[in-house]
């Protein structure tokens, strides 16, 4: 919201100005997208050996927890399909949850954890199809 | 009366030949496979019409193995000093159409002597790399000019910023040399990067691999860390750079490019009140906090897909460059680990060198637990970065959002630190450790005569201890504050510190433990 003092005849007002989009809601005034743009990369896949607990059965469409800690919750069904960026498992570590998301389109073909169960880092927690 | 038209002939005839580098073919045939050529790089990087050339009749050394009838135009390395918006910038840019832009030793000394001339004169250094190597014609002279180009990096390491673009083939010992600048760029696809590569590899040890997984941007942005920015292609590369500059001082005596034009605004931002989620267990994405705390969202981001559970990167608040400090809860529960350690330290360094404002936004529950890090030396890394803020002499502003729990609390720039000023959020939890943990330890008797009694010790341990209020009952924060106020009170903050000193005993540097 940007505010502005405008004088007509002598009398001077204050008032607030904000930006509206088409169906009438304030547009956040932070908004400006920068033309400078960042390029963010994935890591390539590795040869070498995996460590031991993410070689489980880590292969294509393996959801893996991101660290160790304890299942608060599974977000998702058997046989339900998702889209890549949908939340599967919650993951409570550090006194922090840490949600678990899908890196591609799928559906969801197996759930190997329970809420309550403690989870190694790498260790597979859903499977997709 | 006038200058002999022959002189002026023999003139441009020399510069044509020169700017032909490697052959007009060769240059056209890397601008239609998109590659830019050295001296487009250069005319990309600098105001049109400002590059002043040094060294552009150099004459290579080599009079073995019928080198001495090759001309190298400019030796393979194309030398000088432009302008990158208002302020004067040093560069090198290597010719990959000439002998491969090997390095012997004239390469090497033009690639000295603008550094020394950058140094004199306080400016910055854009080193662009895209080399095969070593020029082995010339032997042992030119693995002496690596070294030479190498303690030229060391020697200017503080004193003015380096920033090296790894445009195309960048392999073994030349790899060193980026390494010891302050920011690596490296462009995605045609450029790689390694010690040994993937041959080496599998002649020495057997393993097998792949370039991509050794030598990439993704492999060296990712895994291994060894550079800041990954760049698209050759003009993306140079505008990551000139962002970068846009941020950072020419040398180390002088500020970075603060606009303290406009005046303080002490407006309060509600959408900062509304980015905090109720349960205090549920991640915030802190780039969403850093996006509304900088001018016009306006930030910088360093090693953006390197231990994405602390977020560093350059931005400026009402003007102010800062360098900010984050811990990313939303990815590894924003614990701090090796990686992350080593991210941040590395950048708390670098603006403390360039009198860059720090700016710590502390959301951590803790170093991250685990037989791996313990055994890879978290004590060792995490105690890079407390050194780094120990040793800060810049503004250090903090500002706690959520979650501040035992070293971790300490390492993210507490007051103890030496942060100047400490801000907390009503919903900080400022505490040793965390309360399952601490009633565990407290109550032991209790609980092992009782164990149903633990859940209301646990919940009365939480309510009395994982707030701000004892830590700011102890005087360790400057004020508790809402988050709709965190962009206008770091704001003022900055403004009232930035005139700072703090001067300490002399010595040769600190023992960071590396």
């Amino acid at each position: 919201m940007k505010k502005l003092r405008i004088t007509v005849d002598g009398k001077v007002f204050d008032v607030s100005v904000e930006s509206l989009d088409e169906q009438g809601n304030p547009v956040a005034s932070q908004q400006a997208a920068p033309a400078f743009q960042q390029t963010s990369v994935a890591p390539p896949p590795s040869s070498a050996a995996k460590p031991a607990a993410a070689a489980v059965s880590a292969g294509p469409g393996s959801v893996t927890s991101p660290l160790a800690g304890r299942i608060v919750s599974i977000d998702c069904q058997l046989g339900q399909k998702v889209a890549s960026g949908a939340q599967l498992a919650t993951v409570e570590a550090m006194k922090m949850n840490t949600f678990v998301f899908a890196e591609r389109d799928g559906t969801v073909a197996e759930i190997l954890v329970s809420p309550a169960d403690v989870v190694e880092e790498g260790q597979v927690l859903v499977t997709l199809s | 009366m006038a200058i002999k038209k022959e002189l002026i002939e023999e003139l441009e005839a020399r510069r044509e030949k020169v700017l032909a580098g490697g052959g007009k073919d060769k240059l056209e045939a890397r601008r239609k496979k998109g590659l830019m050529t050295a001296r487009d790089r250069l005319d990309n990087l600098f105001q049109s019409g400002t590059f002043m050339e040094f060294g552009m009749h150099a004459q290579h050394a080599c009079h073995n193995f019928g080198m001495e009838k090759k001309e190298l135009p400019a030796d393979g390395v194309v030398t000088g000093t432009g302008y990158v918006g208002d302020r004067p910038v040093a560069a090198y840019s290597e010719d990959f159409t000439v002998a491969g832009g090997s390095l012997g030793a004239m390469h090497a000394h033009k690639i000295c002597e603008i550094m020394d001339y950058a140094l004199q004169s306080g400016m910055p250094v854009v080193c662009i790399n895209d080399s095969g190597g070593a020029r082995i014609q010339e032997g042992v002279e030119s693995l002496s000019g690596y070294g030479k180009v190498f303690f030229k990096n060391v020697y200017l390491s503080g004193v003015v910023p380096q920033i090296a673009v790894i445009a195309g083939p960048c392999a073994g010992g030349a790899a060193y040399s980026p390494a010891l600048t302050d920011f690596q760029v490296m462009v995605k696809d045609q450029a790689n990067m390694f010690i040994t590569g993937p041959e080496v590899i599998f002649a020495a040890t057997g393993q097998k691999c792949t370039m991509a997984e050794v030598g990439s941007a993704a492999a060296h942005a990712t895994i291994s860390g060894n550079i800041h920015f990954v760049a698209d292609n050759d003009a993306h590369a140079l505008a990551i750079v000139k962002k970068l500059l846009s941020f950072i001082p020419s040398n180390n005596i002088m500020d970075p490019p603060h606009d303290l034009t406009q005046p303080l605004v002490l407006d309060e931002d509600p959408g900062m009140d509304e980015l905090v989620p109720e349960d205090s267990k549920n991640p915030i994405n802190v780039k969403d906090v850093i996006a509304r705390l900088v001018d016009n969202a306006d930030f910088l981001e360093v090693q953006m897909d390197f231990a994405k559970n602390i977020v560093v990167g350059f931005g400026r608040i009402q003007g102010i460059v800062v360098g900010i400090i984050a811990n990313q809860s939303a990815v590894k529960a924003g614990a701090i680990d090796i990686d992350a350690s080593d991210k941040a330290a590395r950048f708390i360094r670098f603006c403390n060198i360039f009198n860059i404002p720090i700016v710590t936004l502390v959301d951590t529950g803790g170093f991250l637990p685990g037989v791996a890090q313990e055994r890879g030396g978290i004590i060792r890394h995490g105690a890079k970065m407390l050194f780094a803020y120990g040793a800060a002499t810049v503004p250090k502003i903090t500002v706690i959002l959520r979650k501040a729990y035992g070293g971790a609390y300490l390492a993210m720039c507490s007051q103890d630190l030496g942060a100047d000023l400490v801000f907390a959020w009503p919903t900080a939890e400022i505490a040793v450790m965390g309360a399952e943990g601490a009633v565990k330890i407290l109550y032991k008797r209790e609980i092992d005569k009782d164990p149903a009694c633990a859940e209301k010790l646990i919940a009365d341990y939480r309510a009395k201890f994982a707030s701000p209020y004892q830590a700011a009952g102890k005087g360790l924060i400057t004020d508790v504050i809402r988050p709709s106020q965190t962009r206008a009170m770091v704001a003022m903050a900055l403004r009232n510190t930035l005139s700072k000193r703090e001067t300490r005993p002399p010595k040769k540097h600190g023992n960071i433990p590396l």
